[in-house]
């Protein structure tokens, strides 16, 4: 099913073209009918106030009618560019993707299985070293014969620095997976369509006194998120693409696996089989008979990572990664997309603050 | 007699610009369709007496203006410094990420403090149990071990953020500058194209000029103070420690522990037992091995790596003030 329909011919016919422009008609033709109603009360009344405020009027109604006409051209425009074009312009090889809308919505779709993924990594690396630290042994000693007495020690809890670093990153790498799907749900919302509901009644709302300033505002979100968003991630996905951010730091030459292979796709049957072997284990004398992975403390760090400590430092590589491609790319475009709503907001004439909310954004 | 001098440093900076690569080209084509298209705009406003048109196509000609100025700044830097900054900045950076990894796996020697910490000896005769725990000395060194190595992997992924970003700028002049260009030449997109301006400079030459300035003032830094022994000097001032407490060289062999070896009066000359011997004098160990790295660590892999990202984050913000769009750049500062 396509996620992104707003370049389809029913999304296009069936719902902008549709209820949208209905509901806009419709807006219009009251505000038409008010402007005519006051005109002529102005004029039995020779009130040259309401006339002044009845000419400004219309001029503002012709501005948001052809904001919105600019609106759908801009819409039309974007779903007729070829993205793989713009690509082979600067080098980079073409992924299929139809219109700038499409490769916005691949990048962001990227961003948030990266980040996923490294998340799924991470929680795999913090899971293992818990268990590796928390593992413990008693090494009996000759009064065993007589009693129960030994040494009980952690013969791996050297690996506890490495648990509280993969314990602090998971909550990162947390925070960028859900800035990703932030950003994907605006991008969603937006070219979907929900957003061009604020049209209709941004032309209602600019011809009311005092309103005019929040009737500017919805127009100029309209255009941000419809026009400058989705050309800023398509930006970026060709960006990532050039830069191979969305890379996966295990992999050191062809033929290696990498961290998502190895470890974010064999977490579940990996932690099943050490949960298993603590039920039937530590108690067991055939573990204690022969060096095996219940005894051998090489063997099952061996068994729970390929190339330690490697793997760890690629790890560290895989957070950096996510942080830049799942998170501080996205808020850069959704900056970005915030302060087009100021410029699009100067453009009618009106003056937004908008600091508080894209710091709270 | 200012614009004649605008114009002439447009005009030697231009001879640089030639240099500078196929974005030039593209910002070329892409100010050529927009001076034709101002000029469209210019005749229709002429030729049907409307003001606003006029006075639109006005403006936006200082706009074209402005963007000359600034892409031939930019290529004029980049023709002379932008290379090397690259290079130099990536080169800095990935030295950086191999002695902070070096020294993680140097400090692996020193994880054996929890191994030997964490033992117990228990003893079980006749239902009574004796439980006695004599490593005291090494898990109360265990912490500043894990917590060291929990800073120098944050210190890993921070220098590795700068990397990726460098490896971003290595697209700034292919792709981000030329759709960049493009994008802000026109009045709908000048919002988003001057942001791509702002990062593709801040990518391109303000991130590897902070990194190449600021980067070997740490190791100037380092290698000035060298001697400099801060435990002595606090003992000095407070005489918190014991005379005889001092950085030694490191020693060579890790003293394991003794569970059953607790303090005893009976004991050494110090009072304290073989394992707290052994412990005081793994810390001297410690203190000879984290003192200089950890400096490296904190300065180079945290202090300045933030400094690095809000350099970059507070470029972005007046670069693309200047470029025509006005970014809040600061949450995203406070963020990083």
């Amino acid at each position: 099913m396509m996620i992104v329909d707003v370049c389809q011919a029913s999304f296009l016919n069936g719902f902008l073209y549709g209820p949208v422009l209905q509901i806009t008609g419709t807006a219009t033709f009251f505000a038409v009918i008010v402007f005519v109603l006051v005109y002529y009360f102005a004029t039995v009344t020779n009130n040259p106030k309401m006339l002044a405020w009845v000419k400004t009027e219309v001029v503002q109604v012709v501005i948001s009618i052809m904001s919105i006409a600019l609106l759908f051209t801009c819409i039309n425009f974007f779903c007729g560019i070829n993205v793989d074009s713009v690509r082979e312009l600067v080098d980079q090889p073409p992924t299929g993707a139809a219109n700038i809308f499409e490769e916005g919505h691949n990048y962001l779709i990227n961003a948030v299985s990266y980040s996923h993924n490294t998340v799924r990594v991470v929680r795999y690396f913090a899971s293992a070293y818990t268990i590796l630290s928390h593992r413990n042994q008693f090494h009996c000693d000759l009064w065993c014969v007589f009693g129960f007495s030994g040494t009980i020690s952690s013969s791996l809890a050297n690996y506890g620095g490495r648990m509280g670093t993969m314990n602090m990153l998971f909550g990162t790498t947390i925070f960028y997976l859900m800035s990703a799907l932030n950003s994907l749900f605006i991008f969603l919302f937006a070219v979907r369509g929900f957003i061009i509901f604020f049209l209709p009644a941004a032309i209602i709302v600019r011809s009311l006194p005092y309103l005019r300033p929040l009737g500017s505002l919805l127009i100029a979100v309209c255009l941000s998120f419809f026009i400058v968003y989705p050309l800023l991630l398509s930006m970026f996905s060709i960006v990532s693409s050039g830069a191979d951010i969305f890379h996966d730091p295990g992999i050191h030459k062809p033929g290696d696996a990498g961290l998502f292979v190895e470890y974010a796709a064999k977490e579940k049957d990996k932690f099943q089989e050490v949960s298993g072997m603590s039920e039937f284990g530590y108690g067991s004398v055939f573990g204690a008979l022969g060096t095996s992975v219940y005894t051998d403390d090489t063997r099952l760090v061996n068994d729970f990572f390929d190339n330690e400590p490697r793997d760890f430092f690629d790890v560290l590589e895989l957070t950096a990664r996510s942080f830049v491609g799942a998170f501080l790319l996205p808020s850069l475009a959704l900056a970005g997309a915030i302060a087009s709503v100021r410029f699009f907001a100067r453009m009618y004439g009106e003056e937004i603050d908008l600091s508080k909310l894209s710091q709270m954004v | 007699m200012r614009i004649q001098i605008i114009l002439l440093a447009v005009i030697l900076l231009s001879s640089l610009s030639f240099a500078a690569g196929s974005w030039m080209t593209t910002a070329a084509i892409a100010i050529v369709a927009a001076v034709v298209f101002i000029a469209i705009l210019y005749a229709v406003g002429m030729g049907f007496g409307i003001q606003e048109l006029q006075i639109t196509a006005k403006d936006e000609v200082y706009q074209i203006a402005f963007l000359i100025v600034m892409l031939s700044v930019f290529a004029g830097l980049t023709v002379t410094v932008g290379d090397t900054l690259q290079s130099d900045a990536k080169a800095k950076i990935s030295t950086d990420i191999t002695m902070l990894q070096a020294y993680f796996t140097k400090l692996t020697e020193l994880e054996k403090v929890s191994i030997e910490g964490s033992k117990t000896l228990s003893c079980n005769i006749m239902m009574i149990t004796v439980t006695m725990s004599g490593c005291g000395g090494y898990s109360a060194l265990s912490p500043a071990v894990t917590t060291t190595e929990t800073v120098v992997s944050i210190g890993i992924v921070e220098l590795n953020t700068l990397k990726t970003l460098l490896s971003i700028s290595d697209v700034a002049l292919t792709i981000i500058m030329p759709i960049g260009i493009i994008l802000r030449t026109f009045k709908i997109t000048r919002a988003a194209g001057g942001l791509l301006l702002a990062i593709g400079a801040a990518l391109y030459l303000i991130l590897p000029l902070s990194i190449v300035f600021i980067d070997p003032t740490a190791d100037a830094f380092a290698e000035k103070n060298s001697d400099y022994n801060y435990l002595d000097e606090f003992n000095s001032k407070t005489g918190f420690l014991s005379p005889s407490f001092s950085i030694g060289e490191p020693q060579s062999k890790f003293a394991g522990c003794s569970p059953g070896d607790t303090p005893n009066s009976l004991g050494s000359m110090t009072g304290l037992s073989s394992n707290d011997d052994a412990a005081l004098g793994l810390l001297n160990d410690m203190a000879a091995h984290i003192k200089k790295p950890l400096f490296l660590v904190l300065v180079k892999g945290t202090l300045f790596s933030i400094i690095y990202l809000f350099i970059f984050s507070t470029s972005i913000k007046y670069l693309s003030m200047a470029a025509g769009a006005e970014i809040d750049a600061s949450a995203l500062g406070r963020l990083m």
